[in-house]
């Protein structure tokens, strides 16, 4: 299986994920989003060895995975495309900060390894989160939401569209790429010299389409606004349940226990 | 280059925010401008933006190989869009794929968003353009050369330092947070080298695909055929330059602010190492430029979600880590694997 | 029911693709434009559309082609085009269908009753519930067809509704286009098409109007076919 495909599979995997039908997927979105970012706002503003404090966060996310039925595995492989940055910046804390702040039995723990731990906790608390948003608010829904907080109609529009052309995209670029490897077998990869005309190609093509595709889109009477995704039902405590995260945020973070 | 959460302060996140807000309200307010803010009449522009969005999407999704680093990186294609779609276009095209990554597929965070924004989409599609590519390309510099050769100079020259631009701006940004010791200096030496080489593969890329396209289809590059674009004035130059003086203070400032032994440190305090002769600043000049960085500070503390608390109770958290800390992360482990079993439970019971 | 009055059209910088073109269709009319690859076909049917910038005046029952009028006309003219993946973007059947019916303000369940009842009568309700991927291209043509009809047009403009179909699809095809009473411009070169659903044919080539007469007097004059880049009908041979 070839980059394009897998490409292709996360893309599929998560959209059927959002479509799910549990308690987290039927709150608004706008609530979803002002609870996440409420999260990785508290959660990136604890003291850079503020372990303990730091680590009733985790609380948050598992009570929320709970209730939101979406797999944490998919969620854990997600982790190697963000956390690499996170680590390096982490792991470089203890060759740098040797300053002894605490013993655990005869070993003496210094405060580069805790802020190491704590960077790498932040890392994975602040994505755990954002996962749970994207898996539980498909594109459409995130576009509405978008709206009502008066985003321009052209930059929903734009989102959707991208995101509906990425697929065709891959699609297109897949059998591309099998065409090519038939004629070029044992190369890895495409030569320089095609580059431009293989993405070239690639590119005037998909301009074309999609503007035939917008046209249709037009013609049936669009004119931005996408008032018809609404049929999913949002639970009316939306906004209840998302004082109390906030009020339970605010608790953790600001009352030592 | 996209930037997590964890990476982060939120006065620094706020502050990218700002900058990123700024420039998606003038892109918005000169698209408007050229009408191509109707749904209807712009037949032709949104769906080549999205098709470019996608492209650019699709390109970051597929990572290669950095040869020689062990790492991989990603195309930008920053430099790509504002070349077939024209700087603001291009801006609001790239936002799109990154809050489409960020919100869809949670790659590069949310709170970050506005410093991705910034790194890859100002500096490629804005600043990329007006200061490098349309100069060259459109034959202001280097005049006696053909428009093939001028595209590909001008396509590699933007995305070599573009790239660059943003890598030392993830470097600023993330020490501006305090959340590594990592050396300013090493930081720097770890990350341009990888992005120049991220940036000479995709100045080739980008030139491969914009010379086809100027090939087959030449109005679509509207800096070279068209003869009323092409003219970056010195105003431009000089406001563009402005903003990034402007945001790089603000960003300077939560140095001072919030690390002000990082700033010293990676900046004054390590003399013998050179890493101020690097920088071309000494203690002098450090007061000059502070007055600049009160002002962006006092707008922060106004916009900041959490305004620097990161460090007011550190000296407490120091020592207050002990046995009693250890035992308390123990009880929230101890919990949170309680909830877990009994979600387990209750959705076992529930198929049944 | 439409009017052309001498209208041309080109791409910025190139040559004119439509020259001078002028036609009148009747209501009710059963209307083909044939002609080789390239020779305008197409671009007369989206200037029916306000989807070029075109010189010259087009009237669509009555209304002048303009951009005031544009909802309303684009409402009353159902255009399928030639591929219509193109046409498919929600990602289930029933939601192409519905997409232009809410837009034009219709509930969500008035315009899944709707919707539903045109695959109905178009043999393909056991479609509504499919994603529009997984669907064939005889599938997806008829369901291109079923978006259009759903909005219930006054003039149907088909491009190309037989390339790519094997002959039950294409047979399928022709006997729903049979079946619908309103006025109908296929543009094809798919000449025993025209035979079996049109009654009235134009000719055109390199963007201009070459014949105009009824199906059996062009498409069987084959020195006429020829010279035109097309060949006489199978049936006809």
């Amino acid at each position: 299986m070839n980059k394009t495909e897998q490409a292709r599979l996360i893309i599929g995997r998560l959209s059927e994920q959002a479509e799910g039908n549990s308690i987290v997927h039927r709150i608004s979105p706008l609530c979803k989003l002002f609870i996440t970012i409420v999260f990785i706002g508290v959660t990136t503003s604890y003291g850079k060895y503020d372990l303990s404090g730091l680590f009733v966060m985790i609380l948050f996310p598992v009570i929320w995975y709970q209730f939101a039925e979406v797999s944490f595995s998919e969620c854990l492989y997600r982790l190697r495309y963000v956390m690499p940055l996170v680590v390096i910046m982490g792991l470089a804390n203890p060759f740098f900060d040797k300053e002894i702040v605490l013993y655990v039995g005869r070993v003496g723990i210094s405060g580069g390894v805790i802020s190491m731990l704590v960077l790498i906790l932040k890392g994975l608390l602040c994505l755990f989160m954002s996962y749970l948003l994207v898996a539980t608010s498909s594109i459409e829904e995130m576009c509405i939401a978008m709206r009502r907080i008066h985003i321009p109609a052209f930059f929903t529009t734009l989102i959707l569209l991208t995101f509906r052309f990425v697929t065709l995209f891959l699609e297109e670029l897949s059998v591309m790429t099998e065409a090519y490897q038939l004629r070029a077998p044992g190369q890895k990869g495409i030569q320089f010299g095609a580059w431009g005309s293989f993405l070239g190609q690639l590119i005037l093509r998909s301009v074309d389409r999609a503007q035939a595709l917008y046209e249709s889109m037009v013609l049936r009477g669009y004119s931005g606004e996408i008032s018809y995704y609404g049929y999913k039902k949002y639970s009316k405590w939306s906004v209840l349940i998302t004082v109390l995260n906030l009020c339970l945020v605010v608790l953790v973070r600001y009352v030592r226990f | 280059m996209h930037m997590a959460d964890a990476l982060l302060a939120p006065a620094v996140a706020a502050t990218m925010y700002g900058a990123s807000l700024a420039t998606t309200g003038v892109a918005i307010y000169k698209l408007k401008k050229e009408n191509s803010f109707d749904m209807e009449d712009s037949l032709k522009k949104i769906p080549t933006m999205a098709v470019m969005s996608s492209l650019v999407f699709a390109g970051q999704m597929i990572n290669y190989t950095i040869p020689a680093t062990g790492s991989s990186g990603h195309i930008c294609g920053g430099v790509m869009l504002s070349a077939l779609l024209g700087p603001w276009s291009a801006f609001l095209s790239m936002i799109a794929v990154l809050v489409i990554q960020c919100l869809f597929f949670a790659d590069g965070g949310l709170m970050a968003l506005g410093a991705n924004v910034w790194n890859m989409s100002f500096y490629g599609c804005i600043l990329g353009y007006f200061l490098i590519f349309r100069p060259i390309a459109s034959g202001k510099i280097l005049k006696n050369v053909n428009a093939r050769s001028r595209l590909i100079i001008a396509s590699i020259a933007s995305c070599i330092i573009t790239l660059q631009l943003g890598a030392f701006s993830v470097v600023l940004e993330t020490g501006a947070s305090g959340i590594t010791e990592l050396p300013f200096g090493a930081f720097v030496a770890l990350m341009q080298p990888i992005h120049l080489a991220i940036g000479l593969v995709e100045g080739l890329a980008t030139s491969a695909i914009l010379v086809f396209v100027y090939e087959n289809r030449p109005e679509m590059i509207t800096c070279l055929t068209d003869s009323k674009e092409g003219k970056t004035s010195f105003k431009t130059t000089l406001v563009i330059l402005a903003i990034v003086a402007c945001v790089i203070a603000g960003v300077m400032s939560q140095f001072a602010s919030s690390n002000p032994d990082g700033l010293e440190w990676s900046l004054f305090g390590n003399e013998e190492a050179g890493y101020a002769a690097n920088m071309g600043l000494d203690e002098d000049d450090y007061g000059v430029q502070s007055s600049a960085a009160v002002v962006a500070d006092s707008i922060q503390s106004k916009t900041a979600f959490l305004p620097d608390y990161a460090f007011a109770n550190d000296e407490d958290n120091r020592l207050g880590t002990s046995v009693s800390g250890v035992l308390g992360s123990a009880m929230v482990a101890a919990l949170a694997a309680i909830i877990c079993l009994a979600g387990k439970i209750f959705r076992t019971k529930k198929q049944a | 029911m439409i009017s052309f009055q001498d209208v041309s059209f080109a791409y910025p910088g190139e040559n004119n693709i439509l020259e001078g073109f002028s036609l009148d269709i009747k209501e009710g009319e059963q209307l083909a434009i044939i002609g080789a690859n390239g020779a305008g076909k197409s671009t007369i049917l989206k200037s029916v559309l306000g989807l070029l910038d075109i010189r010259g005046d087009i009237y669509i029952d009555g209304l002048k082609l303009e951009k005031k009028n544009l909802k309303q006309i684009r409402k009353s003219v159902g255009y399928v085009l030639q591929d219509s993946d193109n046409q498919m973007f929600m990602p289930k059947v029933i939601d192409d269908l519905m997409f232009g019916l809410i837009n034009y303000g219709m509930s969500q369940n008035e315009a899944k009753k709707k919707s539903e009842e045109v695959l109905q009568m178009l043999g393909i309700a056991h479609l509504a519930e499919k994603h529009n991927y997984k669907l064939s291209t005889g599938e997806k043509r008829m369901a291109a067809i079923a978006t259009v009809l759903a909005m219930e047009p006054r003039i149907m403009l088909l491009d190309e509704p037989s390339a790519a179909l094997d002959p039950s699809n294409r047979r399928k095809i022709i006997n729903t286009l049979n079946s619908l009473n309103i006025t109908k411009v296929i543009a094809t070169h798919d000449l025993d098409l025209v035979l079996d659903t049109c009654e009235r044919v134009i000719l055109i080539n390199q963007g201009r109007l070459v014949a105009d007469g009824a199906v059996k007097d062009i498409l069987t004059n084959r020195q006429l076919l020829e010279n035109n880049n097309l060949e006489l009908p199978f049936s006809m041979v």
